[in-house]
């Protein structure tokens, strides 16, 4: 046993740390506001600028553009990050299309993407669930038929963040319709700005704008955007679902101590009905109770990125991830209301009006996280059928 | 990074397990409890021949000389394996005298201890006192050279089959120093009286009543008055042991469950494939997945050295309400077959409710914790 990060993953910590400090991430314009993941929002100049340090591809090998670093660095940093409320939604999904394109792309594909990726200048999104293909995506009915040395795709994708800010999508849909439901299915690389892609955003129950639907019609796709072998697509998404569980989830410690760093000042400092809260047993017990969780969370979290680093599979770990998570990070707004009460409601005093603007989002954000990727049921299941390895029903 | 035991560790985990498994297996748990001693001095010369009671005490004293986390490794399994017998809380003891100890005590002591001929324990909590040393009342008056305790000890583990309870108290000298001392005191002297208590779980804890006990000082371990940081340090040692066995505990309650949800068949199915069954099981592995990590990240940090009292607490907490989950969901899943007395969850569910108790309970942790996070 021995929890101690590297000589190397401490100094890039360093580094990312006083980078945040000498450039607030909140200083950046943000295209989505922070949506309460534990990392903040999505704005395409602070990805830029972290794709300029380099640090949007330090796992990658050189030769595409990355620093060849270890997938710890990677995640040491994306901790730091979070802490700092650094936007990272535009590219920490984008990790796991680029973990896609390392393993299953082509030399060609890998050499057109993943130095854009890179530097921020393209962003892709995932556009796997459709209306009646959610996390049944054997259901998948968008359809891709040959048509020379084209695909032509029809059909609808709905749910995929950031669809309306990214350029690119990595696309599943049906090349075979008489294979058996598993075995017919094929990943793509699609220009969302190609003709016949429509993206609508829709606006979810917080008022934010992060999730689309998009719709396919006859959009021509070269066969030299097929990622990984036709038909052979399902284990690709598999593997992408993994990562995208764990790296959207695995920084959610780090988020929510700045959290608590700033509710332990409210407590300390707010009264109400002539009591001062940080004497009320209540509160101090549930937010003493929500940093138990933190540090469990944390651990979890280091679990699967230590098993990841190894190259191995984190098939139901991420799961962990993600439950433990994505329920901390509602308990932890719950909790976060308990405390602020009614009064969260109110935007007229200066000096708490962002701890309670963000609050108030993140209660009701919160209600999604537990949906998005897969709802905590279906994660449990995986961690029944896969972990605990029952049988499947 | 490294979520791993090293290769020493694993192989003194399998041979704690494949002992367990045949030297003290679950019925033999079942019938032992029942018996007024707790176990039987051939298993207790069996582990002694293992090296388990002298597993930390250093070589130059006839133990072994293992680290904290080699400790950590056997513990777990001794809560796997649900075992029963006076090693728990001898270990809690050892640590106390290699901790405080004097050289003198520890050359009487540790040689004794690791070749199983003396059997330790300690006593700390109190009729109204938990594990706030603050509020120990238990008095140990200076007289001459000597000391005389008086006073009250409750939840003293194996306390009827000790050697040696080392006792807290508060110590009181004609200079008026006050402060906590641990004493050694004869387990055996007609000055202590020991009366068994009926805890949930069978398992063998006294009250203790101690009335003019002369003690002389030789048997008070370290600085005088100043024991309450090295206590305090060795209930934090003691409280992650107690993580490992709750934790070990809890990872064979999770692998009966499993096992039963393959095996039980209900509707011409095995019940595993029932969605509110998958969603139990999938709820305990997540708390114990938690209860690992937590506990091995405040072990590494005993073992190298580094402050711990945060993280104890945190893990505690964690351990104390994830484990009584574990068994409440394990329970719920076996219906009545493990309601029955016979059966080994039993063992392990009222186990988890008294180890919650053990070092303080999850409010009580937290109570450190709301400070420690700065509130």
């Amino acid at each position: 046993m021995d929890f101690r990060f590297t000589e190397d993953e401490e100094k890039l910590r360093k580094e990312v740390r006083e980078f945040c400090e000498k450039e607030p991430p909140e200083s950046f314009p943000h295209e989505i506001e922070d949506e309460g993941y534990g990392f903040g929002g999505w704005s395409r100049a602070f990805t830029q600028r972290l794709g300029q340090k380099g640090w949007l591809s330090i796992s990658w090998p050189k030769q595409y553009g990355g620093m060849g670093g270890t997938i710890m660095q990677r995640y040491v940093s994306a901790e730091e990050l979070a802490y700092h409320r650094a936007p990272q939604y535009g590219h920490l999904f984008g990790d796991a299309v680029a973990a896609g394109l390392l393993s299953k792309g082509t030399e060609e594909q890998k050499m057109e993407f993943l130095p854009m990726m890179a530097r921020a200048d393209v962003l892709f999104s995932t556009g796997l669930s459709e209306p009646g293909a959610g996390s049944d995506l054997l259901n998948t009915a968008t359809k891709a038929v040959k048509d020379g040395d084209y695909y032509v795709i029809n059909g609808q994708k709905i749910w995929p963040t950031g669809a309306h800010l990214a350029e690119w999508c990595l696309l599943l849909a049906r090349t075979d319709p008489n294979a058996p439901k598993s075995k017919g299915l094929s990943t793509f690389l699609v220009d969302v700005r190609w003709p016949g892609v429509t993206v609508n955003p829709i606006i979810d129950m917080a008022g934010a704008k992060s999730f689309n639907e998009i719709f396919l019609e006859d959009v021509r796709v070269h066969k030299k955007y097929l990622l990984g072998q036709e038909n052979r697509g399902l284990p690709l998404v598999f593997e992408a679902l993994e990562g995208d569980r764990f790296w959207g989830r695995c920084i959610r410690h780090a988020g929510s101590r700045k959290d608590v760093e700033e509710l332990v000042e409210y407590i300390n400092e707010a009264k109400y009905d002539g009591h001062r809260l940080k004497d009320n047993q209540i509160i101090r017990d549930s937010l003493a109770e929500i940093a138990v969780e933190m540090q469990v969370s944390r651990m979890i979290n280091y679990k699967a990125a230590w098993l990841l680093n190894q190259g191995k599979s984190i098939s139901w770990e991420s799961s962990v991830v993600k439950v433990f998570a994505d329920e901390l990070g509602q308990r932890l707004a719950h909790v976060a209301l308990e405390i602020l009460g009614p009064e969260v409601q109110l935007g007229e005093d200066p000096k708490w009006t962002k701890l309670r603007k963000r609050f108030t989002f993140l209660y009701k954000f919160c209600r999604g996280l537990s949906l998005a990727g897969g709802t905590s049921e279906i994660q449990r299941m995986t961690i029944a059928t896969r972990g605990l390895a029952l049988p499947r029903g | 990074m490294d979520f791993t035991f090293t290769e020493e560790q694993e192989m003194l985990r399998k041979m704690a397990r494949d002992f367990l498994t045949t030297e003290c297996p679950r019925d033999t748990v079942r019938k032992l409890i029942k018996t007024e001693t707790g176990y039987t001095p051939e298993m207790w010369n069996k582990m002694t021949e293992l090296g388990w009671p002298g597993l930390m005490i250093p070589e130059q004293f006839g133990g072994v000389g293992g680290s904290f986390m080699d400790v950590v490794a056997l513990v777990e399994e001794m809560g796997r394996g649900a075992m029963v017998g006076p090693l728990f809380s001898s270990l809690v003891g050892t640590m106390a005298i290699l901790q405080m100890g004097s050289d003198q005590q520890k050359a009487d002591l540790l040689p004794k201890i690791a070749s199983g001929k003396l059997i330790v324990t300690t006593a700390f909590s109190e009729p109204g006192v938990g594990f706030e040393l603050d509020a120990i009342q238990c008095q140990a008056t200076a007289e001459g050279l000597d000391w005389v305790i008086n006073g009250t000890k409750l939840f003293v583990e194996n306390a009827h089959v000790a050697d040696i309870i080392l006792l807290a108290t508060k110590t009181k000298h004609a200079t008026k120093q006050e402060g906590i001392d641990l004493f050694l005191v004869d387990a055996k002297s007609p000055n202590v009286a020991i009366a068994p208590i009926e805890t949930l779980s069978d398992d063998k804890q006294s009250k203790i009543v101690i009335k003019g006990l002369k003690v002389p000082e030789a048997k008070r371990l370290g600085e005088a008055h100043q024991g309450k940081d090295r206590i305090t340090r060795l209930l934090e040692m003691a409280t992650v042991l107690k993580c490992a066995e709750m934790e070990g505990g809890a990872q064979q309650v999770l692998d009966m469950t499993v096992t039963f949800l393959k095996e039980r068949i209900q509707f011409e199915k095995p019940i595993g494939v029932l969605g509110a069954l998958q969603t139990h099981a999938a709820n305990m592995a997540v708390d114990l997945e938690g209860m690992k990590y937590i506990t091995y990240l405040v072990a590494w940090k005993v073992n190298d050295n580094q402050p711990f009292a945060k993280d104890v607490a945190v893990a505690k907490a964690w351990c104390s309400e994830a484990y009584r989950r574990i068994c409440d969901l394990a329970h719920q899943t076996h219906g009545a077959i493990g309601f029955c007395e016979d059966h080994d969850l039993p063992l392990y569910s009222k186990r988890s409710k008294v180890s919650e108790f053990a070092f303080g309970d999850a409010q009580f942790q937290r109570r450190f914790v709301a400070k420690e996070i700065g509130l």
